[in-house]
């Protein structure tokens, strides 16, 4: 009974040392981590394997948020550039000193070892690590749920962190300097193309070119384009492959090759309702008139066949 | 040559005659190609908010117009009630309301909803007589023809007319083209009598549907680009004066727009204008009194100063809250990102959806290449109303673009492109201006001003050639024209010879013939399902009514109480209200995203916060929609997740999108099915017995291409009274409490008789 009631005394002491023997290594490690943090300029430590080992050494006290990428220009991976910015974003917009987190940047090029380690297949991915936790199952950003955007990320950080902290992004004052100088400028060159360029300000002809050319993309889906931001083309079986079926999707390249073809017909239709008036000579004129006409029929042929690759039930072609 | 006057007179009556019984008959195709739906199903009021329109059609005619505007309708958003009278474009209704009645006046004593399931198509023809006049007041007669043919059938518009289809598009596209077709004509004539039609359409364009913000818009800008076009002139004043007051007061009338036109940015512009004009007019008054140099400097110092005072004053007017700033719907019109950041409800909702190319061109097949040719065509000559097409050209194809659902404004200004175009091109190949011309001039005077008669709307163009026949018309009449034709062509002019004339109107004609199959395909593929009642096809290729969802509300109508309170998705609230006669917690009028929220919320909660939510609301009958067991994949289970975003938008700490997926971050409903799913009602409700339709654990869902969860559901709170024939729709009945005060659960568990005990257990669990 005795030797337990003296442990009851000495295990406190022993405990105070032992934290006391933990407490200095965490002190030369988080002077250290500090350190890395200094060298960038934003608030994340960029790891390498040796860093990464350091940082998430059991026992540690603190958050870590690791952002898993792949920023070479060798790995084409688009997502990851778009991340970036966001992920620092909310790094940067961590401000309680005394409550500890880190933010960290692991690159493929750099620890392809952690991630065999961490079993990551894919990026980026932006991981979690509990305070007093090993290396070992870390928990997952569910990035095709949340998408890339900081707000939802930032949500992520505050539920498993428990801190409370608000998404600051640097005021971009460039950017209202450079739309004043924008406006601006825009506004001299009109008054200045008023001035001396008044025949092409007030020339019927440009204004038709712009009207006709706004009215083209809109007619062929760029507005889709530039609100989806679809991939440029897909590739299936090793070929690349330039429309994709179903009706509410399409690639980018699509609309400009249903542009151009849509381009054609306008013109053969342009050609034949108007210019071929002016034609004097009777042989030409009768040639003219097959070619735009073979044109014309020759694209929209070809629409109704790309139109058939998009909805499989069309029943209806032309020439192929 | 009295002979050749007098047959060229003929010609012109004739003429005319054949103009109008062309249109006559493109207007009956229009009405017709809309009845497929009527003979495919029956005459049925299709869809969702068609129901809502049937229903307050009913209440004006039941109860008379006065009642109507000061509806307060206990049956719909219990227990909160709706203010139909004030929060509805009642120009349908009465529309529908003003014919039953002269119909009834005249003995014919037909049913109200066949007037609302014919309306839609019979404004389809009256919309191809607007646009031919619009075209033929911007072109010429044979444009208008074309363009009015094109309408008639242009699946774009056929979308949303189709028979059945009894909603505000049906017959607010035809009030659109009308008020354009009257505000050109007022431009062109300077008379205020057109610019008072203009605002009497507009009137009644704003008491039909909120697309009236389009006119509001468009033609301010209008007015606006021709006085930076410098082509002011008086005819312009006052027929914008006219509309603009006319207009505005007249649109003040309709109790749900109100004061928003003296309040809301969307009218600003239209105010801006009004404005502007005023100040023009009085420069050109004072430019009568000045020397040239002086009043030009005046007028651009002028100018600037008054648009910078304009713009600013604007700008802290709505800074300071004084004008509403943007709706959200509109918002998202210019910040396409906005919608989906901001309003989950709007971006839920397909229509909200930008436009891919395939829609434009299953829309409008091969009038897409022509509109801009048509816009090139307006732009060749210019006049204060080609403006107008272009202007009209290039907003409807932008707003189009960013939302699928304003194809349908943007259709008819395609369909006056492309009869300009074609008329064009028809004008070069079927008969010679300049040959005709000369065939004038040999003849005698009168003649030259008979034909310059028959040219009254362009005065200016001598070389068009006017030939008011539809393309199948045209090329029974190449024969007949050409042998005067080929006379001339002896006398070295620039026509084609007949070979070339008939290769390109064959042609042209083959297009419009596929044209034609384009549209009645897809009329008859993808827009006359009246989608209450479902079709398919069997094996041998019959057809298989699917008909779940009348048979289901026809069962709440027949056996339910008379005040049974209904709970469902907010979907089917128009339906219910209006098939069942029940009263319903939320419906397809948006109005109260709270209440929304907590229908999801119930559906998204176990049974035991399920049931006190349920109680509180009063809820009788629980309905879902199960598309599982025929493959209907607009079913409720498909739309669960919107309904869970939605209410998370409401109740964070309640609902929680991610619990509803499993492990793996997926939404199953097989064995690996997330345990918060599977213990929502919404999710019970969906698959409870659905097991005990398949032998030996084999229950498949045929729209999620899974298996479902092995175990049996226990369904404690509720018991199932009616699922339809296919499953489609399943009604529930809440459970009253228990008369010794258990929990439902229990008392199931303690009739089921398992032992007391382990229930305890498993609740401590």
């Amino acid at each position: 009974m005795k030797i337990i009631n003296s442990l009851k005394y000495i295990i406190p002491f022993l405990l105070i040392f032992v934290l006391n023997a933990f407490a200095l290594s965490n002190e030369e490690k988080s002077k250290k981590l500090d350190e890395l943090l200094a060298k960038s300029r934003d608030n994340f430590i960029n790891l390498n394997e040796k860093y990464f080992d350091l940082l998430l050494t059991t026992p540690r006290d603190y958050h870590t948020i690791v952002l898993a990428t792949a920023t070479s220009p060798q790995i084409k991976c688009e997502p990851c550039r778009e991340l970036l910015p966001e992920f620092l974003a909310v790094a940067n917009s961590w401000n309680q000193k005394d409550k500890r987190v880190y933010f960290a940047i692991i690159d493929y090029q750099n620890g392809r070892n952690i991630f065999k380690k961490l079993k990551i297949q894919n990026v980026p991915n932006v991981l979690y690590f509990k305070p007093d936790q090993g290396t070992v199952n870390p928990e997952f950003y569910d990035l095709p749920r949340h998408g890339l955007g900081a707000e939802e990320l930032i949500k992520f950080v505050i539920k498993k962190t428990g801190f409370e902290f608000e998404l600051q992004r640097p005021t971009d004052y460039t950017q209202y300097i450079y739309n004043g100088m924008i406006i601006i400028t825009v506004i001299v060159c009109i008054l200045y193309a008023l001035k001396y360029f008044k025949e092409i300000v007030v020339n019927k002809r440009n204004w038709m070119i712009l009207t006709v050319s706004v009215i083209f993309l809109m007619i062929s889906g760029f507005m889709w384009v530039h609100i989806r931001h679809p991939p440029n083309n897909g590739v299936s079986k090793s070929k690349v492959e330039f429309f994709v079926s179903g009706f509410q999707q399409q690639y980018g390249v699509e609309s400009q090759i249903i542009l151009v073809i849509y381009v054609l017909i306008a013109f053969s239709i342009l050609y034949l309702s108007e210019k071929v008036k002016d034609v004097k000579n009777e042989h030409i004129r009768r040639i003219s008139i097959y070619i735009a006409l073979s044109v014309f029929f020759i694209c929209f042929s070809l629409i109704l066949r790309i139109f058939f690759i998009k909805s499989q039930a069309y029943p209806f072609k032309l020439l192929f | 040559m009295a002979v050749s006057a007098v047959s060229l007179q003929h010609l012109k009556k004739s003429k005319d005659l054949l103009c109008i019984v062309i249109l006559a008959l493109i207007a009956i195709l229009a009405f017709i190609s809309r009845l497929l739906s009527v003979i495919r199903f029956e005459s049925v009021i299709h869809e969702f908010d068609p129901w809502f329109n049937y229903r307050a059609t009913q209440y004006l005619v039941n109860e008379g117009f006065y009642k109507f505007l000061t509806w307060f309708d206990q049956v719909s958003w219990y227990p909160l009630g709706r203010v139909v009278g004030g929060t509805l474009y009642p120009g349908i209704m009465i529309t529908s309301g003003v014919i039953y009645k002269v119909l009834h006046f005249f003995n014919f004593n037909i049913d109200i909803r066949h007037i609302c399931v014919f309306l839609g198509p019979v404004f389809s023809g009256l919309t191809a007589i607007a646009t031919y006049l619009l075209t033929s007041e911007v072109c010429t007669k044979s444009s208008g023809l074309f363009a009015a043919a094109f309408v008639a059938i242009a699946p774009g518009y056929i979308s949303r007319s189709v028979a059945g289809s009894y909603d505000n598009e049906a017959i607010s596209i035809f009030l659109l083209m009308i008020t354009f077709y009257f505000w050109v004509k007022s431009v062109k004539t300077g008379s205020s009598f057109w610019a008072a039609c203009t605002a009497l359409f507009y009137f009644y364009m704003v008491s039909a549907w909120g697309g009236y913000i389009f006119i509001i818009n468009l033609i301010p800008l209008h007015v606006f680009v021709l006085l930076l076009m410098g082509r002011y002139s008086k005819r312009l004043y006052v027929a914008y004066s006219t509309f603009y007051v006319l207009g505005t007061i007249g649109s003040m009338q309709i109790p749900f727009v109100g004061f928003q036109p003296a309040t809301t940015a969307e009218h600003m512009a239209a105010l801006g204008t009004f404005g502007l004009l005023q100040i023009v007019a009085f420069l050109h008054f004072c430019r009568t009194y000045l020397s040239s140099d002086s009043f030009k400097t005046l007028l651009k110092r002028f100018l600037i100063i008054i648009s910078i005072i304009g713009i600013s004053g604007f700008a802290i007017l709505q800074k300071t809250g004084i004008i509403d700033p943007w709706t959200g719907r509109l918002y998202s019109l210019f910040d396409t990102g906005y919608a989906k950041k901001h309003i989950p409800i709007i971006a839920s909702v397909s229509e909200h959806q930008p436009t891919a190319w395939p829609s434009f061109f299953f829309d409008l097949h091969i009038l897409v290449p022509l509109f801009p040719v048509g816009i090139y065509f307006a732009f060749k000559k210019l006049t204060d109303e080609s403006v107008f097409i272009i202007l009209y050209g290039i907003t409807a194809s932008y707003f189009a673009g960013v939302m699928v659902r304003l194809m349908l404004t943007l259709t008819p200004i395609v369909c006056v492109a492309a009869g300009i175009a074609m008329s064009y091109l028809f004008d070069n190949f079927l008969l010679s201006s300049k040959s005709k011309t000369t065939v004038i001039k040999v003849e005698e005077s009168e003649d030259i001003v008979s034909s310059a008669e028959s040219l009254p709307e362009s005065p200016a163009s001598p070389k068009m050639g006017s030939s008011p026949t539809s393309p199948k018309m045209k090329s029974k009449k190449t024969e007949n024209k050409s042998s005067i034709l080929t006379k001339e062509n002896e006398t070295k002019d620039n026509t084609p010879t007949i070979e070339l004339k008939l290769i390109v109107t064959l042609s042209m004609l083959l297009i419009f013939c596929m044209y034609v199959w384009h549209c009645t395909w897809v009329t008859s593929n993808a827009y006359s399902s009246p989608s209450i009642v479902l079709a398919s096809r069997n094996r041998d290729g019959s057809q298989h009514i699917i008909d779940d969802f009348r048979e289901a509300y026809y069962w709440l109508r027949q056996n339910s109480a008379e005040d049974a309170k209904i709970m469902s998705w907010w979907d089917y609230g128009y339906q219910l209200a209006g098939m069942t006669n029940r009263t319903t917690l939320v419906d397809n009028n948006t109005w109260n995203n709270t209440h929304i929220a907590t229908v999801g919320r119930m559906l998204a909660s176990n049974e035991e916060n399920a049931y006190v939510l349920l109680r509180r609301h009063d809820v009788d009958y629980a309905l879902v929609m199960f598309g599982g067991a025929i493959g209907y994949s607009g079913d409720d289970i498909n739309k669960f997740l919107w309904m869970i975003r939605i209410s998370e938008g409401v109740y964070p700490e309640q609902v929680k999108e991610e619990n509803f997926y499993n492990s793996r971050g997926e939404y199953r409903v097989d064995d690996s099915v997330s345990p918060t799913l599977r213990d929502s009602i919404m999710y019970k409700m969906s698959y409870y017995r659905f097991k005990d339709l398949y032998p030996n654990n084999q229950a498949y869902d045929r729209v999620r291409g899974t298996p479902v969860y092995s175990k049996p559901i226990q369904l404690s709170i509720m018991d199932e009274v009616y699922s339809s024939e296919n499953l489609l729709v399943r009604i529930y009945k809440i459970k009253k409490p228990d008369n010794i005060g258990r929990s439902l659960q229990s008392a199931a568990i303690f009739n089921s008789g398992r032992r007391r005990k382990r229930n305890r257990k498993s609740r401590k669990d």
